[in-house]
């Protein structure tokens, strides 16, 4: 076999299910960003549901979803 | 038995493993928080906060994932991390089994009914024994990351085994991604992840080469260091390397706003990657390189930068500033020295300094390399900017070693590193910084080499591996002492041997659930399956090299990587955990290897010979584990514990409004920050701890407001703690007279050059200029701000007096505090003062003449009390505290486990007993110091809490109370075991009962007091014989004592 002809093993339907993990991840990390405290206030938007509870699983299940674009087979 | 029934088979059994472990765990997790670092990764989960470095991103965001569970209902979330660390056990026990099957099944292809027996019961012996050891089942109940991090491991393994199997079609090249991706997100959980790249590369090797031999083998093994190397100090640090020059770029050359840099260099590398990548996919193809070697190099290092990326996380919420955010490490530069864990220090590996080596300035001679911060704003909208804060530079030693194993020159390290190498040291020429020769006594190799092979080998690495798979004497932290922390095997012939007599055993070991023994049958059964595997031909042997790398890199090479210093505060056992998953699967082989004795022991009808055989080899050997969890459940099962989370309430129970705590360690600090982070507990306190105090992050921190609690008063600007600065003040008293505090901070804080310089010296110094300090008090403001509570008979002092520690110094945090309290103290004590009653002496700077107990913290007050009892506590807040506002974590439960810490803690509470007594009999309260000692039995009781020191004064309130019977029933109990272990102490050899000489002298204290306190009582004839025993044992063991001190 020509070196030119090896069959990769990722194709297009991986790609897609990674750049959609990948943008979950992104989406995970925007929504956590946001104003923080500082030394003269403190602001409890830090914690907010949106930042500390909506964030972390949107970024998990991006990086699970990765698993599933490097995984896939047709 | 053909290969579709083998995979079903093999399927059902692994889940059937992983359902067994699942539930061991479940059942066992504990309730809430554990104790050590738990807490802290529980807040830091729950609430998106930084913990202590490197980080472990992606354990943080996983641990949210798990508790968003517990729905609204937060005292639950610690929970549902302890239930995601029991699940990924349990995951990781599922892939041990896979990976048992597969190493065995391909030696004994083709699969007959007999050898597809022996294969599945290989798998369920060994896993199910790695289940049940004790270094996975601690780690599998609590909050911590190494559950995780074992999962990551063992599922990188088992991928390269399922590439393995199908290495030739293209598709399973989808597997070696993976791994690099799973490589790269176990950065975020933990690094020990990385220490199975050796054994990956090994199997790659085997497969692939087709000419194997012994250069080429030994090529494969330094390409895999190799790799290791460039991941942990190239790419890691090389990736933040580059956001910090391309940060410096940005913003201090094109004014961008902070991470911009950062999060340009980072979408920039993966950009450049995915162009590669299309290319190679898209383009036509002419180069002499495979196409696919290098799409899936380009994929491999685009997953593992992908993996990577968690660490997002902690840049995010580093910048939100939370109230925990260790290091702070919200740009590239603080990320770096973060992720490097420069707060640890250094430690030499292969060339370095000894404990008698000096330090003379530099390596290389220059300043080293410049530390870049973010620079403070002279205006709210003044452009973001970095600036030098200082360099930091490599010491040079004038004294260096090849494999520097006793490197520190802490003194509490001395007495241990000359104790384990029996130390005698040789005298040596060397040159000192301005070229002048010294002599010095410096250790010789081979006791570098002893310490090494006593200490770090022995001591802090086969022990435990003893432990796992062949007893434990029980769960003492052990530090050579012969009672105490030993590996044992249960066989009385080679225990004696191993820790002296093995009759009428004290109960600090017979009694402690932490004894476990196995006889050593793990231990055989694992050399057995090491045996078989190497004699099975080529492919066994190769499966054998693969095995023994994971085993070694996972165990003595972190070892040598550590290099501990002695008297290490806890068991470090759960670090080596990979290690001993690797001796599990030979375990699990051990089955293939009695198989041919006892088919030879059977004499069956040739029909079922085989099979049956087969059958009951598995089942012989199902016998070891079980064996061991028969012994391991009862000190692994902390279900209904909530021993951490409630001691760490009590802390923040008895304070004032608005407090202020001065914590240290990780036990008085972490599981407060939990009940204030989580469940929201006293959010108005102010918990500071010491250690961190020292740091210009955390005295930031400190100046602001977090939840409900205002700023600390800390009078000082950051130029005069940032960076470098009064990291050390010089105490240089110029005369004997006490001087104000105010004063001597006002000079300490100055820049005034006057104040920098000694007539003896000719550099630029902080200094104090008095030892002696005086705290002047405002009385009026003190009764306006009514915040010091009184007892009867207080008066207010007008002045105070502070006795510095005698050292020659004080630390950053000590001149912080002191400037606190004396700004505290100018505005009438408005905000109390605590330190926890297990505070050191070095945390008081001075103060403890005006500690006041009250539960189970003591407050600086500015009072004073004729009756000394009265003015070292506060009878009616301690008595509220023990009687309603504490909780004692279910400490009375009859058969709850009680390990040392936990232990520890109760003990400290029946230490607030015992002054509560003491003070309510003091004023002739009896009735209600009875009342007090009968809570402290019943919610310490001792049976699980045994009776010693710390309850001579419950006795004590007895026997004033007329309840005579009681006390002696606990002076009796306490006699009698004291005197059983003086008795088994007697029966050791010299040298062993040295070892033990610390608990020989609290015993026979234990029985001195109870003794005198019997006869103050007028109850000499309850105690009689005790006497004779207390005078016989305390004529023996006098030598030793006298020879201890």
């Amino acid at each position: 076999m020509r070196r030119a002809d090896e069959p990769l093993c990722l194709g297009r339907t991986n790609f897609i299910i990674m750049a959609v993990a990948a943008a979950l991840v992104v989406t995970g990390f925007v929504l956590m960003s946001g104003p923080g405290c500082t030394m003269r206030e403190f602001v409890a938007d830090v914690f907010s549901a949106r930042r500390v509870v909506w964030a972390p699983t949107v970024c998990v299940a991006g990086y699970l979803l990765m698993i599933v674009g490097i995984l896939w087979r047709r | 038995m053909n290969r579709k029934t083998y995979l079903r088979w093999n399927d059902l059994l692994g889940w059937t493993t992983f359902g067994i472990a699942a539930w061991t765990y479940l059942s066992t997790v504990e309730p809430s928080i554990s104790f050590w670092d738990c807490p802290e990764y529980v807040a830091c989960a729950v609430k998106g906060e930084v913990g202590h470095p490197p980080g472990n991103a992606f354990f943080l965001l996983m641990g949210r994932v798990f508790a968003n569970a517990a729905g609204d209902d937060m005292s639950r979330a610690a929970l549902w991390m302890n239930r995601m660390s029991a699940l990924f056990s349990a995951g990781t026990i599922l892939f041990l089994y896979w990976t048992i099957t597969a190493l065995v099944s391909r030696l004994l292809w083709p699969m007959s009914w007999p050898k597809g027996i022996l294969t599945l019961g290989s798998g369920l012996v060994g896993a199910l024994a790695y289940t049940w050891s004790d270094t996975f089942w601690f780690s599998a109940v609590e909050a911590e990351v190494y559950a995780f991090s074992s999962f990551m491991t063992a599922l990188t393994f088992w991928l390269m085994l399922k590439w393995e199997a199908r290495a030739d079609e293209p598709s399973a090249d989808r597997y070696l991604i993976l791994i690099a991706y799973v490589v790269g997100l176990s950065i975020g959980v933990h690094l020990l992840n990385l220490l199975c790249l050796p054994a990956i590369v090994l199997i790659a090797y085997h497969r692939r080469c087709r000419r194997p031999n012994r250069w080429r083998l030994a090529g494969a093994l330094a390409l895999s260091l190799l790799l290791i190397a460039v991941i942990l100090y190239g790419l890691i640090p090389g990736v933040v390397w580059l956001a910090q020059r391309a940060e410096l770029l940005a913003v201090n050359g094109l004014g961008l706003p902070y991470n911009m840099g950062t999060l340009f260099s980072y979408a920039g590398a993966l950009a450049i990657i995915i162009l590669l990548l299309w290319r190679v996919y898209c383009g036509r193809w002419h180069h002499s390189v495979g196409r696919r070697v290098v799409a899936n190099g380009l994929l491999s290092l685009l997953m593992l930068l992908a993996g990577y990326s968690t660490f997002a996380q902690v840049l995010i919420r580093a910048s939100a500033a939370p109230p925990i955010n260790e290091n702070a490490p919200s740009d590239a530069f603080a990320l770096g020295s973060y992720l490097n864990r420069d707060q640890y220090g250094q430690v030499p590996l292969l060339w370095g300094q000894t404990f008698a080596s000096r330090s003379i300035g530099q390596k290389h001679g220059h300043e080293g390399r410049a530390l870049w911060a973010k620079a403070l704003k002279p205006t709210d909208d003044a452009p973001d900017r970095y600036y030098v804060y200082g360099h930091a530079g490599e010491p040079a030693y004038d004294y260096n070693v090849l494999f520097p194993r006793m490197y520190s020159d802490r003194p509490e390290h001395l007495a241990g590193y000359k104790r384990w190498s029996d130390y005698v040291g040789q005298e040596v020429n060397v040159r000192d910084g301005n070229g002048r020769m010294r002599r010095v006594k410096v250790p010789t190799w081979r006791e570098n080499m002893a310490y090494f092979l006593n200490y770090q080998v022995g001591h802090m690495y086969w022990r435990y591996f003893l432990w796992n798979f062949c007893g434990r004497q029980n769960d003492l932290r052990g530090n050579g002492e012969a009672d105490r922390g030993n590996w044992v095997t249960g066989w009385k012939w080679v225990d004696r041997w191993l820790t002296g007599s093995q009759e009428d055993l004290p109960r600090m070991i017979a009694a402690n659930k932490g004894h476990n023994v196995y006889y050593m049958l793990p231990l055989l059964l694992g050399l057995a399956g090491m045996v078989w595997q190497l004699r099975q031909g080529q492919r066994g042997r190769q499966g054998w090299l693969t095995v023994a790398l994971f085993f070694f890199m996972t165990g003595l090479a972190i070892v040598i990587y550590l290099n501990q210093p002695p008297n290490q505060p806890r068991e470090r056992d759960y670090a080596y955990a990979g290690s001993f998953y690797a001796f599990s699967i030979w375990i699990g082989m051990g089955v293939c290897g009695l198989w041919p004795m006892v088919r030879r022991l059977s004499h069956w009808p040739k029909t079922w010979n085989e099979g049956a055989g087969a059958a009951l080899t598995v089942a012989l050997c199902l016998a070891v584990p079980l064996q061991m969890v028969g012994q391991t459940w009862d000190d692994h099962d902390r279900s209904e514990r909530w021993l951490a989370h409630d001691f760490g309430r009590n802390y923040l129970a008895a304070l004032d409004r608005d407090a202020i705590i001065f914590v240290n360690g990780d036990n008085e600090t972490f599981p407060l920050w939990y009940a204030q982070e989580v469940e929201g507990f006293r959010r108005d306190v102010r918990v500071c701890n010491l250690a961190y105090l020292q740091t210009d992050w955390y005295i930031d921190q400190m100046k602001s407001p977090a939840y409900e609690s205002p700023a600390l008063p800390i009078p000082m600007n950051r130029g005069q703690y940032a960076g470098n600065n009064r990291l050390v003040s010089y105490v240089v008293p110029r005369s004997d007279k006490p001087m104000d505090l105010h004063r001597a901070m006002d000079f300490l804080l100055s820049d005034d050059a006057r104040t920098k310089t000694l007539p003896d010296y000719a550099g630029r110094l902080d200094y104090l200029p008095a030892r002696k300090l005086q705290l002047h008090n405002d009385v009026e403001a003190i009764i306006g701000a009514n915040v010091i509570r009184t007892q009867p008979g207080d008066s207010l002092l007008p002045q105070m007096d502070i006795e510095l520690p005698t050292r020659q110094y004080l630390m950053r945090n000590e001149i912080v505090q002191l400037a606190m309290i004396d700004s505290i103290a100018r505005d009438g004590w408005h905000r109390p003062i605590y330190f926890p009653i297990t505070s050191s002496a070095d945390s008081f700077v001075g103060m403890e003449p005006d500690l006041r107990l009250a539960g189970l913290v003591q407050q600086v007050v500015p009072l004073a009390n004729e009756d000394r009892r009265l003015a070292a506590i506060d009878v009616e807040r301690t008595y509220d505290c023990v009687m309603n506002r504490f909780r004692w974590g279910n400490a009375d439960k009859p058969g709850i486990y009680l390990d040392e810490t936990a232990m520890g803690m109760c003990l400290t509470h029946r230490l607030v007993f015992g002054q509560l007594i003491e003070a309510l009999l003091a004023r002739g309260d009896t009735a209600r110091a009875v009342e007090v000692a009968d809570r402290a039995r019943s919610v310490l009781p001792a049976c699980n809490v045994p009776d010693n020191l710390q309850s001579i004064p419950i006795m004590r309130a007895y026997l004033a109370g007329g309840r005579e019977t009681l006390a002696d029933e606990m002076a009796e109990e306490m006699l009698a075991d004291a005197a059983q272990y003086l008795r088994w102490a007697a029966s050791l050899s010299p040298t062993r009962q040295a070892s033990c000489q610390a608990t020989i002298y609290s015993q026979l204290r234990l029985m001195h007091e109870t003794l005198a306190e019997m006869q103050r009582a007028g109850r000499s004839q309850v105690i009689g014989h005790h006497l004779n025993t207390f005078n016989h044992h305390y004529e023996q063991f006098k030598f030793i004592l006298a020879a201890g001190r």
